[in-house]
């Protein structure tokens, strides 16, 4: 019999939810063949089989949470041979005073799952029995039990439901865990202004005709054109390690793209933006934005990106702040781009204009620095021959 | 009168301990007392008062000034038969006598593979807090407990010293009993006149209470008592009486109800009496604990300088900011 | 600028050291020292005999104590004796049976006068069950030997002699008339235990006879570093007490001498006797002299003057002995010395339970934590 465990998929990663099980409990199932989906913070990922056998017992079932280590299943193995274990757990460091330790275990209480209010964040006793209690509670909800406590006070089945309660699970829980993260973490700073892209509009609509089967969008522009003032500005292009007290500055330059699909927003990984051409970008983002929406992203698709970009305007809207993609240290929105009237050499004009908003994290650059990043940023795509020097 | 009919008179630790000498050597004629000036003048803090008058010469013995001597001669004299009370003047002149105290007092059952008993009571006045600089003050319990071989006794009340003094003196054990100099004139009790003894290796719940766990000894009992009444959290006091052997049970008992300890002790904190607690309890109820455990001790310096002396000793503040500091890991 | 003592200040204000004679009566080729031979006490021919024979047991077993050692039959370090069988015995005959020792470190030959068994003694050294001490301590380290009036010791000497001074007020007090007799080296009278002995013997008069076995060294350290003068018996008179000089290697000086200060502690109170003697072999196993801090010379000219050939000498001169008694007595000494051993090493070794016993009256929670 061999325990089938959540492997640990690196990156921090500490859990998932179990999407979609491949196989029902009795099936047999060969070595590699493809057992479960699980979606992480970052993507949905399929794990293999770890052996060959019968699946006597699935533990984790569709919907639930599993914590890295977690078994997710038991394999009665067929065929003689050394089981595949799963990677050695990686536990997390968690501070807990002793007793609390040893409540939590009698418990059955994930300590990591367990928010400490001592002294420099250690869990205390009081914050296992407190977990406890909401642990109770939360299962009381999500399983009607016959024999269940009584109703919280919020409900009140005499009267009609004034409200409805949607559990937050997958990729809405991903997205709030890690826009929290990202706002507590990092104190936000801004920087707007209007970039005249009338030139780029026109170079787009020429070089439309040259781009074969891919499809040409701003996006590849504006990643080249923001490598090329990350060069100018590395500061932008870092980190901020608090442990440390040190700013990690990046010599590579992996480009998000946040691309929205149905579930949610994704941010696709540009790896090494720095080499490649404007077509290539189009090309690599084209493809995987489709994977996106499709839900079928790999791992490596959306990991390690060093600064993002996201696109505002699409739906409606001048300009908007969005969140820095922790532990990057700055993000660029761009709004939508529009035909407004504006002073050109003299004359009052309409040209082509688009907002820019730049998240930064305030630890580790100040205003003025994003504003001259901002404007070789600005520069490069109203004098988009200007790229020509990227190459 | 107390209800056995026995007189209570009320005593401060001083005179409960020369009553219980006046007793022993009362009803045991093998029992002598001697050190420097404990004769004709009744000692320096006059806890031999009234012996020499009584017992004469022979048995109560002004000694030559030689703590080795001291010593020394008391291990011959018990090895004979005696049962010695030497007085040290002040437990820092002790190190005159290390050789003797700790080499062969303290080994000398063990080395003569049980063939000889050393029935030794050491008594002497430590501790600070009475502005008496670096030769007047000290607090070496931790040298005579890594001894190994000597019993060490410390009492806070004179209740508990006249009782303890009894049974060290009863003992055949080499006893090493100290005597909070603080205390010795205040506070007063009721000490019941005539025989009792308090056993040896017994600690005492002075308070109870179910948060934190204070264990102390000596000079500190009183300041940790007013601490546990002033506290917001119930504070239980643990007096330990007698170092060697100490009372892990009791204490142990008492912090796997509270989950939070706290060690309070004069001498230095470092490699202090106060380490080997911490360490039994870290080893021994370890997932009972909810908090660090803690020290407040004196500090790691000579103890104690006399324009410092009062800076020196923990408070009754310190061990409440302690207590608190405790009660934060809830 | 040169003081001439008695001159620039009167001499009766004043106090120096005085260096007695040392007391000679047996001269090495056998032959006495005529107006010493009468003083004191005088031993019989039966008691002369037998301290002979106790002088050549003492040194056989010294003898195989020092092979065994070799062999790592002896366990721990062992203090070999040989020069000092006179001063043992001599002392020891002095001593009533009910009178109290406080040995030190090379008493050897004096254990055996006392009455403590061979087999005993290696039972010690090979640190085996029948030692009083349970193999604690090394092969000269006397820690239990209570049952033959022995008091404790243990290495850092000069602690016995302020407990042998302890114990005679402790007899004293029990009104008893025994005598403590303490011993120790030339080097051990410098220690605090040494002197704190001699004022609290002195000023509470009490029966000690403190031995000092001079043997000019303390270890490599040579006794004109332990004191400035040449006789240490001198040192008896700064505490007030009486000092005695004698030749410890000439058994009938000891006997004489000791006799003497044993029955003065007696009834007076303490006194220094000084038994200038020699150490033929090493401090212990783990010294080697010969090499580095002694004189060859020196060695020999004192094995020339060997307590036990001056007792033989004199023994056969005066037909007390025949040459073929002499002989059988060395064999006698060795047999019993070699049969008693062989009994010891078929004995039990001290079973480990014993390293936790003896800590108290009563077992401590501590001892075994």
């Amino acid at each position: 019999m061999i325990e089938f465990k959540f492997p640990d998929l690196g990156e921090g990663l500490v859990e998932g939810e179990v999407v979609k099980w491949h196989k029902r409990e009795g099936d047999f199932v060969k070595e590699g063949e493809d057992l479960v989906d699980v979606m992480t913070e970052k993507a949905t990922v399929t794990l293999p089989s770890p052996a060959t056998g019968r699946i006597v017992k699935i533990l984790a079932k569709e919907g639930e949470v599993v914590k890295v280590g977690q078994v997710l299943c038991i394999i009665e193995e067929a065929a003689p041979g050394a089981p595949v274990e799963a990677k050695a757990e990686a536990r997390p460091e968690v501070r807990a005073m002793p007793a609390a330790r040893r409540l939590a275990k009698e418990l059955g209480l994930d300590l990591s799952k367990v928010a400490g209010t001592g002294p420099g964040g250690v869990i205390t006793v009081e914050d296992v029995r407190r977990a406890a209690e909401a642990a109770k509670r939360e299962t009381g909800a999500a399983e009607a039990k016959p024999a269940a406590p009584a109703p919280p006070a919020e409900e009140r089945p005499a009267q009609p439901l004034r409200e409805e309660r949607i559990p937050v699970r997958g990729v809405r829980r991903a997205v709030a865990e890690k826009m929290k993260k990202s706002k507590s973490q990092i104190p936000h700073a801004y920087h707007v202004d209007e970039v005249d892209v009338t030139e780029l509009v026109k170079l787009r609509e020429k070089l439309k005709a040259y781009a074969g089967d891919v499809r040409l969008t701003y996006t590849p522009f504006f990643v080249k054109a923001a490598v090329a003032a990350l060069k100018k500005y590395p500061l932008l292009n870092a980190s901020f390690d608090e442990e440390r007290g040190e700013i990690v500055v990046k010599k590579y330059f992996n480009i998000g793209v946040a691309v929205d699909t149905e579930n949610g927003l994704v941010v696709v990984v540009v790896k090494d933006a720095d080499s490649k051409s404007i077509l290539e970008v189009a090309r690599e983002l084209q493809e995987k934005s489709a994977r996106a929406r499709e839900g079928k992203l790999s791992l490596d698709d959306v990991r390690d990106s060093t600064f993002t970009i996201t696109n505002i305007g699409a739906i409606g809207g001048l300009w908007g702040l969005a969140v820095v993609n922790y532990p990057e240290t700055a993000i660029l929105a761009t709004g939508r781009i529009v035909k407004r009237p504006r002073v050109y050499e003299g004359q009052v004009v309409p040209r082509d204009v688009m907002y820019v908003a730049v998240s930064f994290d305030h630890r580790v650059v100040d205003g003025g620095y994003v504003a001259r990043f901002t404007n070789a940023f600005k520069e490069l795509l109203e004098s988009p021959d200007l790229l020509v020097l990227n190459l | 009168m107390d209800n056995q009919g026995l007189a209570m008179p009320v005593l401060n630790m001083a005179k409960a301990i020369n009553a219980a000498l006046h007793e022993e050597m009362e009803r045991d004629p093998s029992v002598v007392v001697l050190g420097e000036d404990v004769g004709k003048r009744g000692g320096v803090f006059l806890v031999t008062e009234g012996l020499y008058e009584r017992f004469g010469p022979s048995r109560v013995i002004d000694t030559p000034l030689s703590e080795g001597g001291i010593i020394g001669f008391a291990m011959g004299m018990a090895m004979a038969g005696l049962r010695p009370v030497a007085e040290i003047q002040f437990v820092d002149f002790i190190w005159l006598g290390a050789d003797e105290l700790i080499n062969h007092l303290a080994k000398l059952r063990y080395r003569s593979g049980g063939n000889y008993a050393a029935p030794v009571v050491v008594r002497s006045p430590y501790g600070a807090g009475v502005k008496s600089g670096l030769y007047h003050s000290q607090s070496p319990e931790a040298h005579f407990a890594h001894a190994l071989g000597l019993k060490v006794v410390v009492p806070s009340t004179p209740y508990d010293a006249k009782g303890l003094l009894k049974s060290a003196i009863r003992g055949n054990d080499p006893v090493v009993f100290l005597e909070p100099k603080l205390l010795y004139r205040a506070p007063r009790e009721e000490v019941p006149e005539g025989d009792y003894t308090v056993p040896l290796g017994k600690a005492r719940v002075v308070a109870e209470g179910d948060d934190v766990t204070v264990v102390t000894y000596g000079s500190m009992v009183h300041r940790a008592v007013e601490a546990a009444k002033r506290a917001k959290a119930s504070v239980e006091v643990i007096d330990l009486r007698t170092l060697v052997p100490w009372d892990a049970e009791t204490v142990l008992k008492s912090v796997k109800k509270t989950g939070r300890v706290l060690i309070v002790h004069e001498a230095p904190k470092f490699a202090g009496f106060g380490a080997e607690i911490a360490a039994t309890v870290a080893e021994k109820a370890i997932d009972y604990l909810r908090a660090p455990i803690r020290r407040v001790a004196g500090p790691n310096v000579h103890q104690s300088p006399v324009a410092h002396d009062e800076l020196y000793m923990p408070t009754v503040e310190k061990i409440l900011a302690a207590v608190e500091e405790l009660m934060g890991y809830d | 600028m040169e003081v001439e003592v008695g001159k620039e200040f009167p001499a009766r204000y004043m106090v120096e050291a005085r260096e007695p004679e040392v007391f000679t009566v047996l001269k090495p080729d056998g032959d006495v020292v005529e107006e010493n031979y009468g003083v004191g006490y005088k031993p019989s021919w039966e008691e002369l005999v037998s301290a002979y024979k106790y002088m050549v047991l003492g040194r056989a077993l010294d003898k195989y104590a020092l092979l065994y050692h070799r062999m790592g039959k002896v366990k721990s370090t062992y203090a070999p004796h040989e020069g000092h069988e006179a001063a043992d015995v001599g002392t020891a005959m002095a001593l009533r049976p009910e009178d109290w020792i406080a040995p030190y470190y090379r008493n050897l030959t004096l254990l055996l006068v006392r009455g403590v068994p061979l087999e005993v003694l290696w039972a010690k050294f090979m640190a085996k069950l029948g030692d009083p001490d349970k193999g604690r301590n090394l092969a000269v380290e006397w820690g239990g030997f209570r049952q033959w009036r022995l008091l404790s010791f243990g290495a850092p000497i000069g602690h016995h002699l302020i407990a042998a001074a302890g114990f005679a007020y402790g007899l004293r007090y029990r009104g008893g008339r025994e005598v403590v007799a303490a011993y120790v080296g030339d080097g051990g009278t410098s220690t605090n235990g040494f002197y704190s002995s001699l004022i609290f013997s002195s000023v509470f008069s009490l029966p000690v006879a403190i031995f000092i076995y001079n043997n000019g060294y303390a270890i490599s350290v040579p006794s004109s570093r332990q004191s400035k003068t040449k006789r240490l018996a001198t040192r008896a008179a700064g505490f007030g007490v009486l000092g005695i000089a004698a030749d410890g290697m000439d058994l009938l000086a000891t006997l004489k001498a000791a006799k003497f200060a044993v029955e003065y502690a007696r009834s007076n109170g303490p006194v220094l006797v000084e038994l200038v003697t020699y150490r033929f072999g090493p401090h212990t196993t783990a010294d080697d002299p010969q090499t580095k801090y002694r004189d060859r010379a020196e060695v020999e000219e004192a094995k020339s003057r060997d307590p036990v050939a001056r007792l033989e000498k004199f023994l056969l001169r005066n037909g007390l002995l025949s040459e073929g008694e002499v002989k059988s007595i060395w064999q006698e000494a060795e047999e019993r010395v070699k049969s008693a051993a062989k009994q010891a090493e078929s004995l039990p070794d001290v079973p480990p339970e014993e390293l936790y016993t003896d800590m108290f009256e009563e077992e401590v929670w501590i001892t075994r934590d």
